[in-house]
């Protein structure tokens, strides 16, 4: 369960302060499958980013089952963005020099998964994506809808209770999207949180509940 | 992290954009290459002229003391300086040194302590020695500090390159400072291998003009490269300027995850 109250997040700039998110109250129950979305520069991302522990807010508290993560000491907030969340890019952010093993590797490699299970766990989460065949192949050599598979391996090879996807789909034809969004659906089946941003209408209402965000602030709430 | 694991990443790192850094170690082969050959020569010029015009001096090199009391004997005779005389009223007085290694270096330290040591004799010799050792020094100095620069600009230039996948790779869980350990290991190992291969071949070059020197003109040079103990001194003041190199060019990277 994420708890989230009267989140903010405030830049300085030269034009003045700036605040893209702003007095955000959210409850993010188990297995929901829930969508944020809102037009570019709404604060979609910097509030997923504050919801992933990568991004410390100006005010307010994220709680992930009772824990207040940003005041956590930066070893245990790594710990909790490792062992409770998975990050699905919309660039993917795969090395491209690896092979599709190696690049989910790195993700065992920091969960500190011991050497003998990570080739177990890897291999299940390819199977999840119906990627096992494409283990060994660099991902240089892997199609946009592949990479996106891989990316979704990556987040739950070290089996997260959350997922955060930031415009998954952005980059993929409406095929590809359709079967992203599966896979992800798939994953909230299974007892996980998965936050989703994008700015597809029809992506979105394959969610549980969608977020609309405006200049940083929850206008409107759709089940 | 397991250390293992760091391990294993940095080996991935070598992997990735492998000419580049491949480049960048030739470049850095040559510019170290050149500052230890040049320092060796700064070093060793004061032997190489001495050992040329000592047939000339079959006694030793006689030099007047400027401003030594007895009381600095000790000192003196610790620099090399035999036969010592002391005019304790005008605080002046000579000595024979059999080699002219450090010279200016005992010159110098004697000027800032009010003295001066010199031999009229040696005039110009000294003065060609100390002009070919300024330059030389001054030229592998400056080369230092090109070389600095350069490893300066080439980690500056990894992590901008690297940026997105160490933005990634905090993202999904690893601390800055892990980040900075599989880092600092790439560029000590990149570094690493330019300084050996630059060690190893100046030691080798100043072992083969130190025969052909020895067989033609019947001078040697002193090689410092075959010595461990320097080779491990250098080596650690080395990993402390690339780790101090990593950590400023990190701070200046704008990364996009405000992660504390």
């Amino acid at each position: 369960m994420i708890t989230v109250r009267n989140l903010g997040k405030k830049y300085e700039d030269i034009s003045g302060t700036i605040w893209p998110v702003r007095g955000v109250d959210l409850d993010v129950p188990k297995g929901r499958f829930l969508c944020i979305t809102g037009r570019s520069g709404s604060g979609k991302t910097t509030l997923l980013k504050m919801l992933g522990g990568i991004l410390d807010p100006t005010e307010g508290t994220v709680e992930v089952e009772g824990v207040s993560i940003y005041d956590l000491p930066e070893k245990k907030l790594a710990a909790y963005r490792s062992d409770k969340t998975g990050f699905i890019f919309q660039d993917y952010f795969l090395e491209d020099k690896y092979t599709v093993y190696q690049n989910i590797e790195v993700a065992t490699m920091i969960n500190r998964i011991p050497e003998r299970n990570r080739k177990d766990k890897i291999e299940d989460a390819l199977q999840q994506v119906g990627m096992l065949h494409k283990e060994f192949v660099l991902a240089q050599n892997l199609s946009g809808g592949e990479k996106q598979r891989i990316s979704i391996a990556r987040a739950i090879v070290t089996q997260p209770d959350i997922l955060f996807a930031d415009e998954p789909c952005g980059n993929l034809d409406a095929e590809n999207g359709k079967e992203i969004m599966q896979l992800l659906r798939k994953q909230a089946q299974k007892g996980r949180s998965v936050i989703l941003i994008t700015h597809n209408r029809e992506d979105a209402e394959l969610t549980d509940e969608i977020i609309t965000l405006k200049d940083g602030k929850i206008i409107n709430y759709e089940n | 992290m397991r250390i293992k694991d760091i391990f294993r990443l940095i080996g991935y790192e070598m992997n990735h954009e492998r000419t580049e850094w491949i480049s960048s170690v030739i470049i850095q082969f040559i510019i170290y290459s050149m500052v230890l050959f040049l320092l060796a020569m700064a070093g060793n010029v004061d032997n190489m002229f001495c050992e040329y015009i000592r047939p000339a001096y079959p006694d030793g090199f006689e030099f007047e003391l400027k401003g030594f009391t007895e009381k600095d004997i000790h000192t003196l005779e610790k620099m090399g300086f035999q036969d010592i005389t002391i005019y304790e009223d005008r605080s002046e007085g000579t000595g024979i040194l059999n080699d002219l290694d450090n010279i200016w270096l005992y010159k110098l330290t004697a000027i800032m302590n009010g003295r001066d040591i010199w031999s009229a004799k040696l005039d110009m010799i000294l003065s060609i020695i100390f002009f070919v050792q300024f330059v030389f020094g001054t030229i592998g100095i400056l080369m230092l500090l090109l070389m600095f620069n350069n490893i300066s600009n080439s980690i500056a230039m990894k992590l901008d390159w690297r940026k997105k996948y160490i933005d990634m790779l905090m993202a999904i869980g690893c601390t800055q400072s892990i980040c900075k350990k599989i880092y600092y290991g790439f560029f000590w190992f990149r570094n690493g291998m330019a300084y050996m291969a630059a060690i190893g071949w100046n030691s080798i070059w100043l072992t083969f003009m130190n025969q052909i020197m020895d067989k033609h003109i019947g001078i040697t040079i002193e090689n410092r490269y075959t010595s461990l103990n320097l080779v491990i001194e250098i080596g650690i003041v080395g990993s402390v300027i690339v780790l101090g190199l990593l950590l400023r060019q990190w701070g200046k990277v704008q990364w996009t995850e405000k992660i504390r």
